[in-house]
């Protein structure tokens, strides 16, 4: 698969927090190429299965034994905008849908979705030419903020409402030394490094039955992951979400160096299965930087592992630059080798994986 | 199995080893091997089936993990940084000793501070940071720290279990070794209907394996055995102290987490008064516990938390009366005994 | 419906002890639906099938705000916690009972210098000359409700304590008595202990397994004076909720409620709340999850003792509903 041009169209679709439909069924088409079935789920999350290639030697004895169950997690949604208030002139006031700083949002370019079609709007800036002289030091709070729609009044209440989308513009663009920026990189570049596992899968035989899940409402509390795991009920959480790359000044302790997978330890992940994770990386030759969740994860991770009676889980950081922001920046070279590292630890999966796992 | 082993244990949320293997031998032993699994979170799931199948199926749970710390890096001095395992007050780790990793590989650490003697006036009046303070293993360098201590190691308390004063202990993980100590003794609890004791896991760390437990047992009474938190001394004012050490295992009507069912947390009361067991109300409403997560798993039942007074929670010296920890097992059993009455 | 919601809204039901509540509710319902019964903790769950396809589970919570008794000082004051959202700035100087009739005032401590009024500095004055005296009327553990009976205001408006959300019950309950003759499966679900986290909401569902959610429950109105929130207006009709923040309704959902209230020829508005939310987020996660939406009633004053609602506005949400459901 062409993982930048996935990137580039992936990026630019609609797919707000609560507002995925339409993307999932897009998702859904990319999957299938690489999957036995596909669909939609009630919560609108993509579940993508891929069938054993191999039977364990206990099925083949009573074949009543279920292949190990492992899926995969990556969410669709984005950070975006919604409507809160129309103003006397015309404007629209903004709250975010998701963790959106206000700070990123002067000067910037957005797309008003309304019932009747999507318009161009721009996000308004006092000009430096009326600011007092400390303006310029004060943070920016939503109640400063405006849309600009370059229509009268009249027209702006007749065409927008209360509760109309409003998603950022940002399309990817290319850098040195195989690196991309685009908005919504989190968490659709973790997107990708599914296809890209389920297309190395293509090559390798596994036993486990590997489930794809792309989940929805993740920036509002991981809820798709968590519907999506009681409905698909697995054996293995495998997350994949974007994680911190360094940055200047970054606080020491909160970063992973940017080319490589950032498999996490801590009291949210099964150990065992962690170490094991460690191993498949040794024996592919994947280099991997650790990182540290010391409680909860902030990732789907959190609410796979305590959906039903619990699902064990490991979750992997690909490192991006600038969460959050319309800029977002990932290494290409980093997709690959975590979609290697999913790929090779889906194969490693055989009966028996779970002996010894709590004793 | 005896109070004292069971706190020395070193176990944090998601490596609870160290309780889970005696916890399970335990249970196995008294219940065989097909009574007692494992949930998706480690919980440890011990059931006795019911004599009688009219009596309210009913469920005690307890954690297994503790408050510490986790290694998260290691400076060119060869200290090691760290982060809290749980809620953990940075104040109340100066001057500590420590043991890095668990098993064999583990080692003895202490946690230091800038001497007084070097402290400016500004210093002196600033409380801890977790990001100022560090781990000393002996180590001469990064490489040997983070070979002892990679990312990710857990760091327990190094506190010998004391007892002392008149009936008191001092201890690390009173909460809440006491409440699986008191579930390890119901084992043997006199109840016809069903009954399951579950030692969850990862509850420091965000009341974890309590929903997991709690979705695959799904009791019709769910009873949680828990440390919790007393303020009785320090010329505290009455309303705040919450519960006293040495009046007995308190029950509560509210916490965070969950509102006990009214009716049983009455017939508690009653079966206390009844069986001439020592008991106090929790006379606050705060922290959580693994009461909630139980009492919203599935289709939901009725909770109620028990729990033993403990000074300096969430501390590397917790204080509690032996008493009331004898107490709350018998809390327990009267409770069962007045369930069985109907 | 005025008459339904005096009745509701005397009733005494904090978080946790809204069996009063339940009790006469079902006496109202049992003869309009196929089956009704209570969980354990304290749903009331009716059952009316229909002959749609679908399956949808109504949520309107029974239970209001209280304040819970963790002390009683030597001198007979009551000390207390809260239960529910409690706003320390309405609770000064207010009539509260407890569930045995006992009433008293809830006031606050004269405060030092510089220090905050917090639940801390609260307090009951039930009468009691000390604490054995105080005692002997309620106990550690019981739970204290503003006490304000209902009155009318205007032309159309009502004002009680309990607005959050006897309304939504009474809107409910006025459902299920207004069926149009081919309707969707409902679970009427009376939830208890919404105001603590939505906790009765998450076993009701689990256990209803519906295909879909909606609650129904008060909305702050943003129309009072200098209050800078958005543009709910009491009297301009029930609000279709897009988002909170526990929930976001689903698009389809949204697009369905206003359509039924285009066809019932009601006034609507569209609601996007930045605080609170609803049984609507316990509904939406349980399970393998479903589409959810919030039917809001317009509401000044929210969680004090005089919460204003618009009878206009329920009698619209009820047209909105009752065309809603048609199969």
């Amino acid at each position: 698969m062409d993982i930048l041009s996935f990137l580039r169209e992936s990026t630019g679709r609609f797919g707000p927090v609560g507002y995925e439909q339409a993307l999932a069924q897009w998702l859904k088409t990319q999957f299938e190429p690489y999957c036995d079935e596909v669909y939609v789920d009630a919560f609108s999350n993509v579940v993508a299965i891929k069938k054993p290639t191999r039977k364990a030697a206990a099925q083949k004895a009573d074949g009543a034994t279920a292949p190990p169950k492992i899926m995969f997690v990556a969410h669709m949604d984005e950070v975006a905008l919604l409507v809160t208030e129309i103003l006397k002139d015309g404007s629209l006031r903004v709250r975010g849908m998701g963790g959106v700083d206000p700070k990123i949002i002067p000067a910037a370019t957005v797309t008003v979705h309304t019932e009747t079609g999507d318009l161009f709007g721009v996000i308004g800036a006092k000009p430096p030419h009326l600011q007092a002289a400390d303006d310029q030091k004060k943070s920016v709070k939503w109640d400063d903020l405006y849309i600009d729609l370059g229509m009268d009044a009249e027209k702006v209440k007749k065409t927008v409402n209360i509760g109309d989308m409003v998603t950022f513009h940002g399309e990817l663009i290319e850098l040195l030394n195989g690196r991309a920026a685009s908005k919504t990189m989190d968490d659709r570049a973790c997107i990708a490094v599914m296809l890209d596992a389920a297309e190395r899968l293509q090559k390798i035989q596994h036993t486990a039955e590997v489930v794809f899940l792309c989940s929805t409402q993740e920036e509002v509390g991981g809820f798709g992951a968590m519907t999506g795991a009681y409905s698909v009920y697995p054996d293995i959480g495998f997350i994949l979400d974007v994680t911190f790359a360094s940055y200047p000044g970054a606080k020491p302790d909160s970063t992973v160096p940017g080319d490589a997978p950032a498999p996490v330890t801590g009291p949210f992940i099964q150990h065992k299965l962690l170490q094991k994770l460690k191993d498949t990386a040794k024996s592919n030759n994947i280099k991997i930087n650790m990182e540290l969740s010391s409680r909860g994860t902030g990732t789907d991770t959190d609410e796979v592992e305590i959906a039903r009676d619990g699902v064990p889980c490991v979750l992997v950081g690909l490192p991006l630059s600038y969460m959050h922001t319309t800029v977002e920046t990932v290494q290409l070279d980093a997709i690959k080798e975590c979609g290697r590292l999913a790929a090779a630890f889906a194969a490693d999966i055989e009966e028996g994986w779970d002996k010894d796992l709590w004793i | 199995m005896d109070l004292k082993t069971l706190c020395e244990l070193n176990a944090l949320g998601g490596r609870e080893e160290a309780v889970r293997k005696v916890v399970y031998d335990i249970c196995v032993d008294k219940l065989g091997k097909d009574a007692v699994s494992f949930d998706g979170m480690g919980s440890v799931i011990a059931m006795r089936k019911a004599k009688n199948t009219s009596l309210p199926r009913v469920m005690f749970a307890a954690h297994m993990d503790e408050i510490g710390l986790i290694a998260v890096s290691a400076g060119d001095d060869g200290l090691i940084n760290f982060r809290a395992a749980g809620s953990v007050d940075p104040r109340v780790l100066l001057s500590k000793r420590v043991m890095v990793g668990y098993g064999e590989d583990a080692v003895p650490g202490v946690i230091g501070y800038m001497p007084i003697h070097l402290q400016s006036s500004d210093e002196y009046h600033a409380a801890p940071t977790i990001e100022k303070l560090s781990v000393d293993i002996g180590a001469k360098d990064k490489a040997e720290a983070e070979s002892k201590a990679p990312k990710g190691t857990h760091i327990t308390f190094a506190t010998k279990y004391t007892e002392f004063g008149d009936g008191f202990v001092c201890a690390k993980a009173l909460d809440d070794r006491v409440g699986v100590y008191n579930m390890l003794r119901l084992l043997d609890a006199e109840y016809d209907g069903e009954l399951t004791l579950a030692f969850t896991s990862r509850e420091e760390v965000g009341l974890r394996g309590s929903k997991t437990a709690g979705f695959r047992v799904q009791p019709d009474i769910a009873i949680v055995l828990e440390g919790t938190t007393a303020n009785d001394l320090g010329d505290t004012e009455d309303r705040f102290k919450v519960c006293i050490p040495g009046q007995g295992p308190c029950v509560s009507f509210m916490d965070l987490s969950s509102i006990a069912d009214h009716e049983l947390f009455k017939l508690v009361l009653k079966a206390g008064q009844a069986e001439s067991v020592p008991h106090q109300i929790k006379k606050y409403v705060a922290g959580g516990n693994d009461a909630g997560a139980i009492q919203r798993a599935g289709a939901g039942c009725k909770t109620v938390v028990i729990s033993v007074p403990c000074r300096n929670i969430h501390s590397p010296s917790s204080v509690c009366s032996l008493q009331d920890v004898d107490n709350q097992y018998h809390l327990a059993q009267a409770t069962l005994k007045h369930l069985m009455k109907g | 419906m005025k008459d339904l919601l005096k009745q509701l809204t005397v009733l005494y039901g904090p978080s946790g002890r809204e069996h009063t509540v339940a009790d006469v509710i079902e006496s109202l319902v049992k003869d309009k639906v196929d089956s009704v019964r209570r969980d354990a903790l304290g749903n009331l769950i009716c059952e009316k099938k229909g002959t749609g396809a679908k399956r949808i589970m109504f949520a309107a919570h029974m239970d209001h705000i209280g304040l819970i008794v963790t002390h009683v000082e030597k001198e007979g004051w009551l000390r207390v916690s809260n239960v529910g959202g409690i706003n320390v700035n309405m609770s000064r100087a207010r009539r509260v009972k407890f569930m045995n009739g006992v009433q008293g005032v809830l006031y606050e401590q004269a405060l030092k210098a510089g220090e905050n009024s917090a639940l801390s500095t609260l307090f009951i004055d039930i009468g009691a000359k000390d604490e054995a005296e105080a005692l002997s009327m309620i106990e550690i553990g019981d739970i204290a409700v503003y006490a304000e009976p209902a009155f009318d205001v205007g032309k159309t408006r009502m004002v009680s304590p309990a607005m959050d959300n006897r309304s939504a019950c009474a809107l409910l309950i006025g459902l299920l008595s207004n069926l149009p003759e081919n309707h969707q499966s409902i679970v009427a679900v009376f939830t208890a202990q919404e105001e603590v986290g939505v906790r009765g909401a998450t076993v009701a569902a689990y256990s209803a397994q519906p295909d879909e959610g909606i609650a129904i429950d008060v909305t702050v109105a943003g129309d009072i004076p200098e209050l800078k929130l958005n543009a709910v207006k009491m009297g301009e009709g029930p609000a279709v909720k897009i988002k909170d923040t526990r929930s976001i309704s689903h698009p389809d959902v949204v697009k369905r409620m206003i359509d039924a209230a285009k066809r019932a020829g009601v006034p609507y508005q569209r609601e996007v709340l930045p605080y609170g939310g609803t049984d609507a987020g316990a509904m939406q996660l349980s399970r393998g999850g479903m589409p959810v939406g919030t039917l809001s009633i317009p509401c000044r004053y929210v969680h004090s003792a005089c919460e204003m609602i618009d009878l206009q506005d329920m009698e619209n949400g009820l047209k909105l509903l009752v065309e809603y459901i048609k199969a």
